[in-house]
């Protein structure tokens, strides 16, 4: 069964957030919110500094602590991985913003949680996310992370260093990052 | 030396920590609570003695609905899109605490509906037709109710626990003891209401139970502190934000002080023979009640602020 994921080499990524705004665009995100975000991290003292730059979004988590919270299953997972928010359902009770570990929803102005999608009209045409589409350093990749013949999970398996974003309450990220100078947890200082 | 990090493209609501639930979920939670309480306490009153209990079981009746009305009120305002609430009632998911506590409170606000029909002056019952008719369904379902509030009390006062504790991504809810800290807290504020709105002879007996379920919210909110304190790293930094700031302020001051140890002294010392001057008399239970109210604004807000 197909499961998607994404892989996102940090060492390409550059921080231009070009992804950013390829989802604010595509997906209509109003001003102000983002589904997407990009954390910038330096460590060191001047002048020996080391950076980094982690585009941060949903994870569609395979244990999504999201999902069972959901008092009308507004929020769900579909056949081939993607969590989605069905906005006729959604009340706004905000449960589900409130259970995701990494801060990854957010509240539309209109009153229904939205958040990452990995663009799921897209993916139905057979495209990519938009985020991967106009990632000028060729950093992200999208693709089943099942088949081991898709392009993500060649791209995990031939990285020097690849980790999942970090498991909290019991979430299973569908999101790897590649090529990391920090090792896990030292992105979390804020 | 710590990384520096910037994060860009942020949203307010989740970062640096949620501001998804406000004053309206904290005020619902101290009114749920407070009506399962009322629920509880006019049962057990109803199974002891109807006609010695009298004022206190015909206030909880008289108070549990309006309550719980402003309560379901402001949960419906903290909707982000209020006019899909019926959406509650299209399904009844047992992952999901918030489901159960939608259903159990439609039932509970019958069953009050029908308890405070009851007990209107009969000036009121006798002019209304509608008021008429619930009253008589009242009194015919009289044993149901008292049976359903058996079940409906304890459900409604914990299942709000476990809608925190259910959401492992806030370390300070994370706790098993958070559901019967609610109940605890709703039993004891919704006795210290009904002492507080009787006369004098008629607190005199509800004065023990009161201490005894004072002193067992205490009880129990120190084990819950301490569960947490020697838990995780996660959970152990989550209980001291009730230390810190503001919050802390509302929790030692409000939660403890005041809503604790304030009433246990003024119980204590009725118990002994010294009441209070009558000017003050009111006065512990009032806090009680306030102390109550001060813990879910505490355990809400420094919840939301706890992370893993």
């Amino acid at each position: 069964m197909t499961r998607y994921g994404m892989a996102i080499d940090l060492l390409r990524c550059v921080g231009c957030d070009a992804c950013l705004v390829a989802c604010a665009t595509e997906n209509e995100v109003p001003t102000g919110a983002h589904r997407l975000r990009m954390r910038e991290t330096v460590t060191g003292t001047f002048p020996d500094l080391a950076g980094e730059f982690r585009p941060e979004q949903c994870y569609h988590c395979d244990e999504a602590p999201c999902i069972p919270v959901c008092p009308t299953g507004a929020t769900y997972r579909t056949d081939d991985g993607i969590v989605l928010v069905d906005r006729a359902k959604c009340t706004g009770c905000k449960a589900c913003v409130t259970a995701c570990p990494y801060g990854m929803r957010y509240v539309h102005p209109s009153g229904f949680v939205d958040k990452c999608t990995f663009c799921a009209h897209r993916v139905e045409q057979g495209r990519v996310p938009a985020c991967v589409e106009t990632c000028p350093a060729k950093a992200r990749v999208f693709g089943d992370l099942d088949d081991p013949s898709s392009l993500v999970s060649k791209t995990i398996a031939s990285a020097s260093r690849s980790e999942t974003a970090p498991v909290r309450a019991g979430a299973r990220p569908k999101i790897v990052y590649l090529n990391s100078r920090f090792t896990k947890g030292e992105h979390d200082a804020a | 030396m710590p990384p520096e990090t910037e994060i860009i493209g942020r949203n307010a609501l989740v970062i640096p920590h949620p501001e998804t639930w406000g004053w309206e979920v904290a005020v619902y939670l101290f009114l749920g609570g407070l009506v399962a309480g009322l629920l509880i306490v006019s049962a057990v009153l109803r199974v002891r003695s109807r006609e010695r209990y009298a004022r206190a079981i015909r206030a909880a009746d008289l108070l549990g609905f309006p309550l719980l009305a402003i309560g379901m009120l402001l949960l419906w305002i903290d909707l982000g899109q209020r006019w899909n609430a019926w959406q509650f009632y299209t399904t009844l998911r047992l992952s999901s605490p918030m489901s159960w506590g939608s259903w159990i409170l439609v039932v509970a606000f019958a069953v009050l509906v029908l308890r405070a029909s009851a007990a209107l002056p009969a000036g009121v019952i006798r002019r209304l037709a509608p008021v008429r008719w619930l009253t008589w369904l009242a009194r015919r379902t009289d044993g149901a109710l008292d049976l359903l509030a058996l079940v409906l009390g304890p459900a409604l006062g914990a299942y709000t626990g476990f809608l925190l504790s259910a959401i492992a991504a806030r370390p300070l809810w994370d706790s098993p003891w958070l559901p019967v800290l609610f109940l605890a807290s709703g039993l004891d504020a919704a006795a210290a209401l009904l002492w507080s709105v009787l006369r004098a002879p008629e607190r005199r007996r509800l004065t023990l139970p009161l201490l005894a379920l004072t002193a067992a919210e205490l009880t129990v909110l120190a084990v819950y502190v301490l569960g947490l304190g020697t838990g995780t790293a996660a959970q152990r930094e989550a209980v001291a934000l009730l230390t810190q700031g503001t919050i802390g302020a509302i929790f030692i001051v409000g939660t403890v002080l005041f809503g604790q140890l304030v009433a246990i002294t003024a119980g204590a010392l009725e118990l002994a023979g010294r009441e209070l001057p009558k000017r003050l008399e009111r006065i512990p239970a009032v806090l009680q009640i306030g102390g109550s109210l001060a813990l879910r604004i505490a355990i809400v807000y420094a919840g939301l602020r706890s992370a893993l």
